[in-house]
């Protein structure tokens, strides 16, 4: 314990005079001895390194760091406009699909600017389904819409055999 | 410019900056620029790069002096800047270097020794053996503690200002210290024991 707390006083004396009671423990204890000779060594080589010069500025060493803020400020610059013109299309894009819910809650489920439903024409019957849905191939309906028994036969399929 | 002075014309040169004015960060890297330069050669030993990582620190501030506050000092904030980006650096080089064993020859330990022991001035051939020494220690310490042994030992710094620039307690710097100088010392013995 009083190992210890000799150890750490001599620790963070720094420059300052070593109290008496650590200099008699440190005289009477070999291992503490060996301790206050490395922690020397030590702190006299932290010491030789502190006060070796440091390097000093290379020629041009603030013109390069210029450079490079300006270079930095260029490029918040572009990124600015690229989020801006984003920005805006992001906007456009919004109030079309906004217009376009609004018209389409705003037109009437029928009428005469909207053809019939679905269940509407289902609701009409077979005939009407086949006639008003099939744009394609009016002409070669068959007058009977039904197919004949174990016929397989399908007005698209007669076409692509011709 | 000294004093109070200095540090009302800091505070205006960093507002300007925090305005979007570029040119008000030149005053203040030339203020800066030796405490910074000193650290990160005190850090990371490398003589050749101290002018690219102190480019890149006041590079890192200028990008962030939006955010300082004036909490703490400016020079704390930037210190602050440096220790992170070298506690980068130096994590990246542990992790890439191939770690050795080392001794230090016979000789220049025991004149080591006997120069340590006398608590005599050391001879300039001892001074160059110990430098040499506790440099490869500090090499071979892992970056936290080095930060603290630096900061302390060779930058000079009070426990407080360490704490304030690491975002601690002083007693957590205390206990830092502590562990770090005892784990340089061990290693100071590993070597000794290899002769």
């Amino acid at each position: 314990m009083r190992c210890e707390r000799a150890r750490e006083t001599l620790e963070d004396l720094g420059r300052a005079e070593v109290p008496a009671w650590v200099r008699e423990h440190v005289a009477s204890c070999a291992a503490c001895q060996a301790w206050a000779r490395d922690w020397r060594l030590i702190r006299a080589g932290l010491r030789l390194l502190a006060r070796e010069p440091v390097p000093g500025a290379s020629p041009g060493f603030a013109a390069r760091l210029a450079r490079k803020l300006e270079g930095l400020a260029a490029e918040g610059a572009r990124s600015g406009e690229f989020w801006e013109r984003a920005g805006r299309q992001f906007v456009y894009a919004t109030l079309v699909l906004a217009l376009a819910t609004l018209l389409a809650l705003l037109l009437p489920s029928s009428g005469p600017l909207r053809g019939p439903t679905t269940a509407e024409l289902y609701a009409a019957g077979p005939e009407a389904v086949t006639l008003g849905n099939d744009p394609i191939f009016p002409d070669e309906l068959p007058a009977n819409p039904t197919p004949a028994a174990g016929s397989l036969a399908l007005p698209g399929s007669e076409t692509n055999q011709r | 410019m000294q004093g109070v002075p200095q540090a009302t014309q800091e505070v205006e040169w960093i507002r300007r900056v925090q305005g979007g004015e570029r040119e008000a960060f030149g005053p203040l890297v030339e203020l800066h620029e030796r405490r910074v330069r000193s650290l990160v050669f005190h850090l990371l030993r490398r003589h050749d790069e101290v002018d690219d990582i102190a480019q890149e620190i006041f590079f890192k501030a200028f990008k962030g002096i939006g955010s300082y506050n004036f909490q703490s000092s400016f020079g704390t904030w930037l210190a602050r800047i440096a220790v992170n980006h070298c506690y980068d650096y130096l994590r990246r080089e542990q992790k890439a270097r191939v770690s050795y064993y080392w001794q230090f020859s016979e000789e220049s330990a025991r004149a080591l020794e006997r120069a340590a022991e006398r608590q005599a001035d050391f001879a300039v051939d001892e001074q160059i053996a110990l430098r040499d020494l506790v440099e490869k220690l500090l090499e071979q310490a892992p970056a936290a503690d080095r930060i603290v042994l630096v900061l302390k030992e060779l930058e000079d710094r009070s426990v407080e200002e360490i704490a304030e620039m690491l975002k601690v307690r002083v007693s957590t710097v205390k206990v830092r210290l502590h562990r770090a100088r005892k784990r340089m010392l061990e290693r100071l013995k590993k070597g000794r024991l290899g002769r």
